[in-house]
């Protein structure tokens, strides 16, 4: 089997594997919307891009390809494919009004790309193994979608939600507010009183703000539906692309369809992604594999975290070193991952400065320049976007003591790290590391860098948990990566292993004419795993499905049909007039919908003006009362109408919390006066902040909300 | 004198007694503060060490016989004699014979105790010794950091009655068994009730030989009297079945140090105890549950009596027809499960070894299959024979998402010894199982392999209240665990453990391998060590939790029921003649008294109290008319009250027309003022039944 061909259906293999996962992805999301408002051009445009981001950079790398060229990683497909990322964002920018029209020509081709792919990887036989590894994409993409659609964070029936009962969580709000703002006024700020600057890692709203553009979508949108189908997808592609490198990389033997077919490295990936132990006993011991899925942050940072140590390792086996990679690529990643999410950067800084000090290019001149280049790019990146409140000093051991429950805090090393310490132990079976002397014989002939620098990450990302305080458990950022960088180095090494061993113990001759008792043991013991990874998998997506039908039987509540869904009819959970009717008595529709007409004004036409909702406005300001969380219901504005507010902090006598940037805003003393509300009291504190326009949002007679600006003289 | 290397269960007395030792003292400082006189402690301890070690004393000073009568000189039988004969001391002799098990029971520990430490290694001893009284304080913890004993029962009855039902409901009935010789809860006269009332009546005897109450003696005297011998049950099973199958080779549990860190898994655990209460691996009720712990002893011994006797050369038709019949009956009477479980075990046996071929055995099976129907109709109360619920265990007590793993955790140490033997007999195929089982080689395995599949089918089948299907499949696990201890050395290696390193220590010749069993079992042996102290901390909070109620309330004497409860208590010292033919009558208007028990639900028992605190039976003793009645505990016996007690109810006419239906010929009627203080009134009946 030639060379190439084995390379072409591994990297095909990435690509059709991670459309499998778009397409089921959008998929569900548009079977949960049947009956609501037609979404169905924003799904294809989504998924459009998200098969441009994966398809696109293959085809790139095949064209750009030359017999020489295996280690060259600007060719390599995880650079091109970050710098497909890079592109998408960039041509949205500079775009302009015409992003949407950029956005159909990119989405036609990422279609087109994938389609091509897909039938390049099917003709080329093997069918067990393709039907095997398409339906393993489809399931593990379907509880994917179970899990970030079951959150309140995302829902492919966010508006519906917020217009019925407002049960949406505050985190997306307070982003998408930030996204917002960057897209009307280009600045990061929650836009609560005006649009002063805000310390967060902006990264994934800006991304996502071009991203909307490009799918002629508002931001809330995208969140729920651009942001799965093409973060989630790409994700898997990162752990398969850096599986790929690394086992190429290592010089391993590589046969055509080994990652395919690689059923132990996937079901090793399958397990470390969705559980093999009860769900309760995984948070007993923190680890959230919900998490990764659901924080948009780490999602978005996690495989370009993914693909730029992919394609270091191209770089690394390179004989020459590249000045690129360490003066201009790795410095840009760090700044971007700073920007993305903070803890990334902070790992690969150390992850590259130990390998340059392992591979002693750290004591050259380059070395040191471009550490130092890297320090300087990260560090000016960390300052622009860390949010002081975040960190809350030096407290020992916060998060295993206050994120695993009583009683197994001594299980958080093992269980937490497991990947790692299955990684490192499978490579001391590789390397035949019997004793420590061994162990130490390997770290010196440098045979064992991988294990070293794992091993350090974990330790790395195990640091800011064990010693600082981190709020809202946000340490699991730093210490749940090695579990996906494990993954992605055990992807690339158990088949090997399994030969290995093989080789060493000899397979075992099937005794005569009776069947042996030790595989009935491996069975009776990993039933119950099984069983329990069975379960594991079908309950999110049974969860989406139980949560999207009692959102309907509200809704259909609502319209006056509850007698006659009592009855049996079930069509009305599907019926768009009974929805529709539903959807109009929702408690928050009126404010919603002004919100989201406020939204629909074009930017440039808004960027000079403010919002203002006086806090008589009882619908909009005791939006999340319900459950004491009035602290975030000023994000709601300007996540929905893309407009920075003026005068928008919560309602007097509400706890404020210190958290999402608040103490930039002066919390109210008192209650709003009508003195406060007059045109010349609003133009006032709008000019103060930079602002020509008021818009103010309020109800009418009927309660109606009815909007009016005024202009405001200088 | 035996000789000298015979100390196999040396090891088992010393590590009974000094936990018995350690119960004591702990029950002692627990009441530090409170009415405390030592002499009772030194009484119960001393009780406690006789049964301990005057197994062990005989079986030093008698020769083993190897004949057919070896099964009675067995330590196993010895100790089943020693608690029998002192149980029937206790029912004849009463306190004045205390004095004398409290001397033997000194002399013969401090005999013993000098012989097994100049028989080994200081160290080991040592470590034997401190293990012990350590353990104490976790079984001290299990049995006294709930609500269902105490060292400050009295107290906590006194304060505000938040107490579990369990240990009124039990004294209760060992109570009637003592004044009236009946199994009843004595809430409206004296109806039989189908119960395995064995151990209330065991207890109500050994109370007596100590000259406490029943009360006391479940909070007290079961504590260091019965865990001792439940925990050197199982320690001494696995000696004497080890013995059994290795006559020639010196085995002492204090030489193999890492079988007593299995034994301690088992009953410690190294998982969080959340962890194990998901999967249904309970740690605390089988020292809770009175019955269970004193059954599951009697029934390994019994096993091991066995053991011996089917390893005998010659044997005897006295223990196949007189003493294993009769002892699986005796279980009835103190735990159904194990009755159920052992008499399964033994026609099991018969049926594989063919023993119906003999006419003896054939006759020897028929009549204890008929005594074993008619002891079952007669300890088994109807109203827990619930019809088959499917799967009840599970759902009442195991959450969904850990039920895959309920078999593989729960039966575990049934699996592993499973594996172990077979791994032992070189079975690797099915093949070779279908002829290790024709050969019987495997029998031990096939019957562990049927008490852990009979064992956990109750729980998967019917339903049985409050969980008590655990005591069905918990008993596998002492089982397994006995025979992997016994099986050690072929069954169960441990090199890494057990031999000396043959090589100077250095730091790079530390095998990987040994790291990586270190970093696994670090965890888990912090779960171990936090279990082990996780119930000592609840018996210290709940004892803390009291004292401060007390200060708070301003004494013993201040508290809310004291005055109720000394008065009940004072009616337990009339002569138990006149009790004999009294029935008490509380009306329902005393709310003082009827509200006593302050739990939710708690409502259902208040009437249990009176018998318990007195000696005597009520009559008209149900709780008020729309309380939520349990049907358990008895109390399915008594019509429940369908209207409130009216007047006419109280009149001594009536409450004697009731009294005399159970031969009762007097009505104690008793009122209490605000503050609890009694008014008692006698009614001589004249009515004939």
């Amino acid at each position: 089997m030639s060379h190439r061909a084995v390379e072409i259906d591994d990297r095909e293999t990435i690509v059709v594997g991670g459309s499998i996962a778009s397409v089921v992805l959008a998929t569900i999301y548009a079977l949960a919307r049947v009956g609501f408002e037609n979404q169905m051009p924003e799904v294809l445009r989504s998924l459009g891009l998200s098969l441009f981001i994966l398809a696109i950079p293959y085809w790139l790398w095949r064209a750009f390809r030359k017999r020489d060229s295996d280690f060259v990683w600007v060719r390599s497909q995880p650079f091109i494919t970050l710098a497909a990322v890079a592109f998408t964002a960039a041509i949205a920018l500079v775009s302009g009004p015409a992003a949407s029209g950029v956005g159909l020509t990119l989405s036609t081709l990422g279609f087109i790309g994938a389609l091509i792919v897909l039938f390049s990887w099917l003709r080329n036989g093997g069918f067990r193994s393709r039907i095997i590894f398409s339906l393993g994409a489809t399931v593990v993409s379907a509880w994917a979608a179970g899990v970030v659609w079951t959150s309140r964070y995302k829902m492919p029936l966010y508006w519906e939600t917020f217009v019925t009962n407002a049960n949406v969580h505050h985190d997306p709000v307070y982003l998408i507010a930030i996204g917002n703002m960057l897209r009307t006024y280009g600045v990061a700020s929650t836009g609560l009183e005006g649009v002063p600057y805000t310390f967060y890692h902006y990264g994934t709203p800006w991304l996502f703000s071009r991203w909307a553009d490009l799918v002629n979508t508002d931001l809330m949108s995208f969140y729920s539906l651009g942001y799965a189908l093409i973060l989630i997808p790409l994700l898997f592609a990162s752990i398969a692309m850096l599986a790929v490198e690394a086992r190429k990389a290592s010089l391993l033997p590589r046969t055509q369809g080994w990652l395919r077919s690689n059923w132990w490295g996937w079901l090793a990936v399958s397990i470390g992604t969705i559980g093999i132990i009860p769900d309760s006993a995984m948070y007993a011991m923190a680890i959230w594999n919900a998490h990764a899925l659901i924080s948009e942050s780490y999602l978005g940072g996690l495989p370009i975290f993914m693909m730029v140590i992919a394609t270091c390792i191209i770089a690394w086996r390179a004989e020459q070193r590249s000045l690129v990679l360490l003066f201009v690529f790795l410095p840009l990643a760090l700044a971007a991952l700073a920007f993305l999410k903070i803890s990334l950067m902070v790992l690969l800084f150390g992850m590259v400065v130990y390998v340059l000090f392992r591979t002693r290019v750290l004591w050259t001149l380059t070395g040191a320049a471009s550490t130092a280049v890297m320090f300087i790019a990260g560090y000016l990146a960390y300052k622009a976007v860390a949010l002081p409140a975040h960190n809350g000093g030096i407290t020992a051991f916060h998060f295993i003591r206050n994120e695993t429950l009583p009683g197994w805090h001594q299980f958080f090393l093992l269980a937490h790290f497991a990947w790692t310490w299955v990684y490192v132990a499978g490579r001391m079976f590789e390397e035949r590391i019997d004793d420590v002397a061994g162990f130490w014989a390997a770290v010196k002939a440098r045979s064992i860098i991988d294990v070293e620098v794992l091993l350090g990450v974990s330790l790395l990302g195990f640091l800011p948990g064990a010693v600082l305080l981190i709020h809202g458990g946000s340490a699991i950022y730093f210490s749940d990566v090695p579990r996906w960088l494990a993954l992605a180095l055990l992807l690339a090494r158990v088949g090997h292993w399994r030969n290995l061993w093989r080789e060493r113990h000899g397979s075992r001759a099937p005794a005569a004419n009776s069947m042996r008792l030790a595989p009935i043991l491996a069975v009776f013991i990993a039933a119950p795993f099984i069983a329990t990874m069975f379960l594991n998998t079908i309950k999110p997506p049974l969860r989406l499905l139980r949560q999207n039908i009692s959102l309907r039987s509200d809704i259909v509540s609502r319209a006056g049909a509850e007698a006659e869904l009592g009855a049996g009819n079930r069509k009305l959970l599907v019926d768009p007039e009974t929805l529709e009717a539903g959807l109009r008595r929702g408690t928050y529709y009126d404010i919603v919908t002004a919100l989201r007409e406020i939204g629909a004004i074009p930017a440039g036409e808004k960027d000079d003006m403010v919002l203002f909702i006086p806090q008589s406005y009882r619908n909009y300001w005791a939006m999340f009362d319900v459950d004491d969380r009035c602290t975030y219901v000023g994000f709601v504005a300007p996540s929905v109408s893309e407009m920075a507010m003026i005068d928008g902090m919560p309602a007097f006598g509400c706890k404020i919390t210190d958290q999402y940037n608040m103490q930039l805003y002066a919390p109210r003393e008192r209650d709003q006066l009508p003195a406060d509300v007059t045109d010349t009291a609003l133009c006032a504190r709008a000019g103060a902040k930079g602002f020509s326009r008021v818009m103010i949002l309020a109800p009418d007679q009927q309660g109606a909300p009815r909007r009016r600006v005024v202009e405001c003289v200088t | 004198m035996a000789p000298r290397d015979d100390r196999s269960f040396g090891t088992v007395a010393a590590a009974a007694s000094f936990l018995a030792i350690g119960l004591a003292a702990i029950y002692w400082t627990a009441r530090i503060g409170f009415v405390n006189p030592v002499m009772p402690v030194i009484q119960v301890a001393g009780l406690s060490l006789f049964l301990i070690n005057v197994p062990r004393a005989l079986t030093m000073f008698t020769n083993s016989a190897n004949g057919r009568w070896a099964w009675a000189t067995t330590h196993s039988f010895y100790w089943l004699i020693t608690v029998m004969l002192t149980v029937l001391v206790g029912r004849f002799v009463g306190a004045p014979a205390l004095p004398v098990f409290v001397v033997l029971g000194i002399v013969t520990f401090v005999v013993t105790l000098a012989d097994w430490l100049r028989s080994g290694s200081l160290w080991r001893s040592a470590i034997v010794m401190i293990g012990s009284l350590a353990f104490s304080t976790f079984a001290g913890g299990v049995v006294w950091g709930r609500i269902y004993k105490s060292p400050l029962f009295m107290e906590m009855l006194s304060v505000d009655g938040i107490v579990h039902h369990d240990p009124i409901g039990l004294a209760g009935l060992a109570n009637m068994l003592l004044t009236y010789r009946i199994p009843t809860p004595g809430l409206d006269g004296l109806p039989h009730m189908a119960y395995h009332w064995g151990t209330p009546w065991m207890f109500a005897q050994l109370s007596e030989l100590l000259g406490t109450s029943t009360l006391e003696f479940y909070n007290f005297g079961y504590v260091v009297t019965m865990l001792p011998f439940f925990f050197g049950g199982i320690l001494c099973f696995a000696t004497q079945v080890r013995k059994a199958w290795k006559p020639d080779v010196r085995f002492d549990l204090r030489e193999n140090l890492p079988l007593l860190g299995i034994f301690l898994v088992a009953v410690v655990g190294v998982f969080p105890i959340t962890g194990m209460d998901k999967m249904g691996v309970w740690t605390s009720n089988l020292m809770i549950s009175e019955s269970y712990a004193a059954g599951l002893p009697v029934a390994l011994l019994l096993l091991a009596i066995t053991v011996v006797y089917q390893k005998s050369e010659s044997r005897d038709w006295i223990f196949p027809a007189l003493v294993l019949p009769l002892g699986i009956l005796l279980l009835g009477y103190l735990k159904i499960s194990l009755m159920i479980l052992g008499f399964l075990a033994v026609m099991y046996v018969g049926v594989r070894k063919r023993l119906y071929r003999n006419p003896g055995f054939l006759v020897i099976g028929i009549a204890l299959t008929a005594a074993f129907f008619f002891t079952y109709s007669n300890v088994s109360l109807p109203e827990h024979r619930e019809g088959l619920v499917p799967l009840d265990f599970l759902k009442g007590f195991v959450p969904p998402s850990w039920w895959p793993y309920f078999l593989l955790v729960n039966l575990f140490w049934s699996w592993a010894y499973v594996a172990l033997r077979l791994r032992e007999e070189g079975i690797r195929t099915f093949a070779e199982l279908r002829a290790g089982l024709k050969s019987g080689n495997i029998l031990d395995a096939e019957i562990v392999f049927i008490i852990a599949a009979a064992g956990i089918g109750p729980g998967f089948v019917t339903h049985i209240d409050g969980g008590s299907a655990f005591y069905f499949s918990d008993i596998q696990r002492w089982l397994s665990v006995g025979l992997i201890i016994a099986g050690a050395g072929t069954l169960l290696r441990l090199p890494v453990l057990l031999t000396k390193p043959t090589n100077r220590f250095s730091l790079g010749r530390i095998r990987m391998r040994t790291i990586l069993v270190l970093f696994i079992s670090a965890p888990l042996l912090a779960s171990f060590f936090a279990n082990s102290v996780y119930w000592t901390q609840r018996m210290v909070e709940a004892n803390r939790g009291t004292r401060a109620a007390i200060a708070k309330a301003g004494g013993v004497e201040a508290t809310k029921n004291h005055l109720l409860i000394s008065e009940l208590l004072s009616l337990a010292s009339l002569p138990r003649a006149e009790r004999r033919r009294t029935a008490l009558f509380i009306p329902q208007t005393e709310a003082k008294y009827w509200t006593l028990l302050e739990r939710p639900g708690a409502c259902s028992f208040a009437g249990h109290v009176a018998p318990t605190l007195t000696g005597m039976a009520m009559v008209d003793g149900m709780p008020a008319h729309g309380c939520k009645l349990s049907r358990y505990y008895g109390l399915g016996l008594f019509d429940a009250r369908s209207v409130p007690q009216a007047p006419v109810d109280t009149l001594p006419e009536n409450l004697c027309r009731r009294a005399a239906r159970h031969g009762l010929t007097r009505v104690l009627t008793l009122h209490f003022d605000s503050t609890g203080r009694a008014s008692r009134r006698v009614d001589e009946c004249r009515i004939a039944p």
